[in-house]
């Protein structure tokens, strides 16, 4: 395997060296994958979302100026593909950010979830998979592939402000989740 | 100090001053609700910072290359079917501007204003009529228009082969 750096395996496919792409899908396809399910909610979407992403990486290669972060170039088009899928399939989506209003409206499914959940962070984990596309988008870039908010909020193309309100709504949430549930109690045990 | 969301997010997000953060000491070492809700904001960071990476789906680097070559050998048949109607077009050119030149020869002498007007006459006749003449001059220029039309045609066979040989390689 060609021990490359992301910037050089990026310009060999650009100057013709197709087979080179196959590198950056083997570094990004897992972290993709997981962004997707998280957002997509469905294993089948997800991977079709994934192939669909790293179509359109390779073809629009060539307009990737290296003004930004390969990742953060690469994870708007992911999102963009699946706000597509989500379109498609019409459900229910509101592009506008004018304001951050990804409530989590859980609902029967919070009581669900806490009834299969062994423990807290089994309840979290299964939480975090119903999030809102925006929030769970955030979350995942925040907290698996380290992006800063401001790298976040050039994929989302939000401002930095409304970024930083998504991951602190959702951490409130998740926060007065764990303690409707009196998981907290554990904590002080 | 009062704990407020933004308090809390602050101090996960490290952007608490000494102060700040001394204050906070000493507010929950006399109330239980605060330190409950300090616990879980942090509860909820290290947990978040647990959620694995899902592996994808194993052929998914096979898949999406074999998607890439795909596309890219459709671009490639467009490009040749392109490169064929040029060829074509050229091949019509060369004929049409061969026969002109058979006719100009035999009418150079005529300078009346109808010139054009036979020649066009000439032209469609020659496309219309069944038995075509095949005189040495028409046979010269039909045969070295198609010879123009092997070089054109050999010249982009050889270029379609060199960048398909050059992709595979690449690609491999």
């Amino acid at each position: 395997m060609k021990n490359l750096t992301e910037l050089e395996i990026i310009e060999s496919v650009k100057k013709g060296n197709h087979g080179d792409f196959s590198l950056l899908i083997d570094i990004y396809k897992d972290r993709a994958f997981t962004l997707l399910k998280k957002m997509l909610k469905n294993e089948m979407d997800a991977e079709e979302a994934l192939q669909d992403s790293f179509l359109k990486a390779f073809n629009s290669l060539s307009s990737f100026r290296q003004d930004s972060k390969f990742s953060t170039w690469f994870y708007r088009i992911v999102y963009n593909t699946a706000l597509s899928v989500i379109a498609s399939k019409k459900r229910k989506i509101r592009m506008e950010m004018s304001s951050v209003e990804d409530h989590f409206d859980l609902g029967d499914v919070d009581n669900e979830i806490y009834a299969k959940s062994e423990n807290s962070t089994d309840y979290m984990l299964k939480i975090v998979d119903r999030l809102p596309v925006r929030n769970a988008l955030v979350i995942i870039l925040f907290y698996i592939d380290n992006l800063s908010l401001n790298e976040i909020s050039n994929v989302l193309n939000i401002s930095l402000v409304n970024t930083k309100v998504l991951l602190h709504r959702s951490r409130n949430e998740l926060r007065e989740l764990i303690m409707k549930h009196n998981y907290h109690e554990e904590l002080l045990s | 100090m009062k704990i407020t969301d933004e308090i809390l997010n602050k101090l996960i997000d490290n952007e608490l001053n000494k102060k700040e953060i001394e204050e906070l000491h000493d507010l929950i070492k006399h109330d239980e609700a605060a330190l409950i809700k300090v616990k879980t904001h942090q509860m909820v960071d290290s947990v978040l910072k647990k959620i694995d990476i899902e592996a994808a789906p194993e052929d998914t680097t096979a898949v999406v290359m074999d998607r890439i070559s795909n596309s890219l050998l459709v671009n490639e048949n467009k490009n040749g079917f392109i490169k064929i109607i040029v060829s074509s077009f050229v091949f019509l050119l060369v004929i049409t501007i061969g026969f002109l030149f058979s006719i100009t020869d035999e009418t150079q002498a005529d300078e009346s204003p109808s010139f054009v007007s036979e020649i066009i006459n000439k032209f469609v006749s020659y496309f219309s009529s069944i038995e075509i003449s095949f005189d040495s001059n028409l046979m010269l220029i039909i045969g070295g228009a198609l010879t123009l039309l092997f070089l054109i045609s050999g010249y982009f066979m050889l270029e379609e082969h060199k960048s398909f040989k050059q992709k595979l390689e690449n690609y491999f």
